[in-house]
């Protein structure tokens, strides 16, 4: 029998629920989120006797799931979710209006926009890094970017709405 | 960062925190899984290119199958001056990369220094249809075989490696067995010579085949080397072969390459003929990769790569990072990307003499293809457009 590789059990165990946070981020749901994570632990697996440098697995888990997310992989799925998620302690909104507000209008993004958006503000990559990751240019990294952001204004009001006991 | 910029990266971040919990036994899961694909798609890969990823990470793929990485500043090999047709012109022919029936083909070995031995596929799924020869004078190619159809029970054919006049390849089953076939170079009806249970371990099947005089010897992924004979008959296992891979005949090796991380490839080795072993040496700090039967690849704590002998003899550093899924071929030539910070390109470079030159393989910002030779390791082969370019290895002296 092929033995499991503990050092993949290691990493699973230590950095499966940050790479959760980030497909939550990307995915914008639950579902969605855990799949992506799966499916980029699967290929990290299957890629995992060829990776040079372990330090690079996060990276490589990363970079997979911002890919399978705007290539819509969905469609092409080849294995049903190997968990279930209706144990999950999940509340569905984020606290306060404004990030409410901007969670909600994230939500109708295109999923390149959407991923563009992630890596420059959740991730904190620059243009550069973000065009290696998605393998696109830095100048279409800075076009979306910058559509997605004009969308956000239009959607949210740049002035909090006045709210009463103004004086 | 302005206001929305501000809104954006608070957004995400609060987000973040209302992500569920993955559960405790994922990782056995994933496990359970990833061997169920690999068992399906393994028998399949025999024929794959090496892909090198961006990054540090090389893969192994079939079809549109590709895996991604991290891209990350490094460094690759010095980008050839000239392309290989101009560095080597009488080792390098281009034939049509579509043979009859508009299939895409390749070029599996060479059956003399003037024919190639080419495997038709399908264009969709790359399932093995057809075997021909090419003459590379006249420009004109002859069936030698069709594959039983793989609905027949056979499965996908695989590992085609020509020797004393015939074609030997193998196909897996459902059933896990592995099935070993031959026809003879002028022309007929597939034999089928013998079969082997490839149920032990991951059911990867075989990982090296190859035709030593009038015998197939092969070896599994999990490690057992074995012959059968040409005209059919019992499979039978090489003394000493238990564990061992068939590195180059008579050389058998143990680690293998599949499996989990394990140290360098092909670390001790063995002439089965004349009883020789040899083991690869390595000095602290550095990580061998691979070992051919004179040749290793590996790198220094410092990050250097090099090529050394076997014997820690004749080190030679190497600009930059060499994937390499293979020993180099006749302990000489490799294909490398080259690249800056991301790989760009596909040379093919000389330890000997330190020539090298472009393949035409380009990157555009995806994974790039790294062509592997045949497994006598004399044919360089790979598609580039419409073009399929054929480099035979023994032209450059």
């Amino acid at each position: 029998m092929l033995e499991p590789d503990p050092h993949f059990a290691e990493f699973v165990a230590e950095r499966g629920d940050a790479l959760l946070r980030y497909g939550y981020v990307l995915a914008g749901n639950p579902h969605d989120a855990a799949d992506l994570v799966q499916e980029a632990l699967l290929k990290l697996r299957a890629a995992w006797p060829r990776l040079r440098r372990k330090e690079n697995a996060e990276s490589y888990a990363r970079t997979t799931m911002a890919r399978l997310h705007i290539a819509a992989w969905r469609l092409r799925r080849r294995e049903r979710l190997v968990w279930d998620l209706p144990e999950l302690e999940h509340h569905d909104q984020v606290p306060d209006g404004d990030e409410q507000r901007m969670w909600q209008a994230v939500a109708g993004l295109p999923r390149k926009q959407r991923a563009v958006l992630v890596l420059r503000y959740y991730e904190q990559l620059a243009d550069a890094e973000i065009a290696a990751v998605l393998g696109i240019s830095s100048g279409t990294v800075r076009s979306q970017a910058a559509r997605a952001l004009d969308k956000l204004r239009t959607a949210i009001p740049t002035e909090p709405m006045p709210r009463g006991n103004l004086r | 960062m302005n206001e929305v910029e501000e809104t954006l990266r608070r957004t995400f971040g609060q987000a973040a925190d209302q992500a569920p919990r993955l559960p405790a036994l994922l990782p056995e899961r994933l496990e359970r899984v990833h061997r169920r694909r690999r068992r399906r798609t393994r028998v399949a890969l025999a024929t794959a290119a090496v892909v090198l990823i961006a990054g540090g990470t090389v893969a192994v793929v079939r079809g549109g199958d590709t895996t991604t990485a991290v891209p990350a500043a490094q460094s690759f090999s010095a980008k050839p001056a000239a392309p290989v047709e101009e560095v080597w012109p009488q080792a390098v022919e281009k034939i049509p990369a579509k043979g009859p029936g508009d299939r895409p083909w390749r070029a599996a070995a060479l059956i003399d220094d003037r024919t190639a031995m080419m495997v038709a596929s399908t264009a969709d799924a790359g399932t093995a249809e057809a075997v021909y020869a090419y003459d590379l004078d006249k420009g004109v190619h002859r069936e030698i075989a069709t594959m039983p159809e793989p609905e027949s029970g056979h499965g996908f054919a695989g590992g085609f490696t020509v020797g004393n006049g015939h074609v030997a390849w193998w196909s897996g089953t459902k059933e896990r067995v592995a099935k070993l076939w031959t026809v003879p170079v002028s022309g007929g009806e597939p034999k089928l010579v013998g079969s082997q249970s490839i149920k032990e371990g991951d059911g990867s099947g075989i990982d090296e085949l190859a035709i030593a005089g009038d015998q197939i010897v092969f070896s599994l992924y999990t490690g057992g080397v074995f012959t059968v004979p040409l005209a059919g008959g019992t499979v039978t296992p090489v003394e000493k072969g238990a564990g061992m891979h068939l590195l180059a005949w008579p050389w058998i090796g143990t680690p293998g390459q599949g499996g989990e991380p394990h140290g360098t490839a092909y670390a001790r080795i063995q002439n089965v003929e004349t009883g020789e072993t040899r083991t690869s040496v390595t000095q602290p700090g550095e990580n061998v990769r691979i070992c051919g039967v004179t040749i290793c690849l590996g790198r220094t704590a410092q990050g250097e790569g090099f090529f050394r002998h076997r014997d820690g003899s004749g080190y030679k550093a190497v600009a930059g990072q060499v994937a390499m899924m293979n020993p180099p071929t006749q302990d000489r030539f490799y294909p490398s990307a080259y690249g800056d910070g991301m790989p760009a390109g596909v040379g093919l470079y000389d330890l000997d003499t330190g020539a090298s030159g472009d393949l035409g393989i380009r990157a555009d910002g995806q994974p790039i293809p790294i062509p592997t030779t045949d497994p006598t390791g004399r044919l360089l082969s790979y598609p580039l457009g419409d073009q399929l370019y054929l480099i035979d290895l023994a032209r450059i002296r």
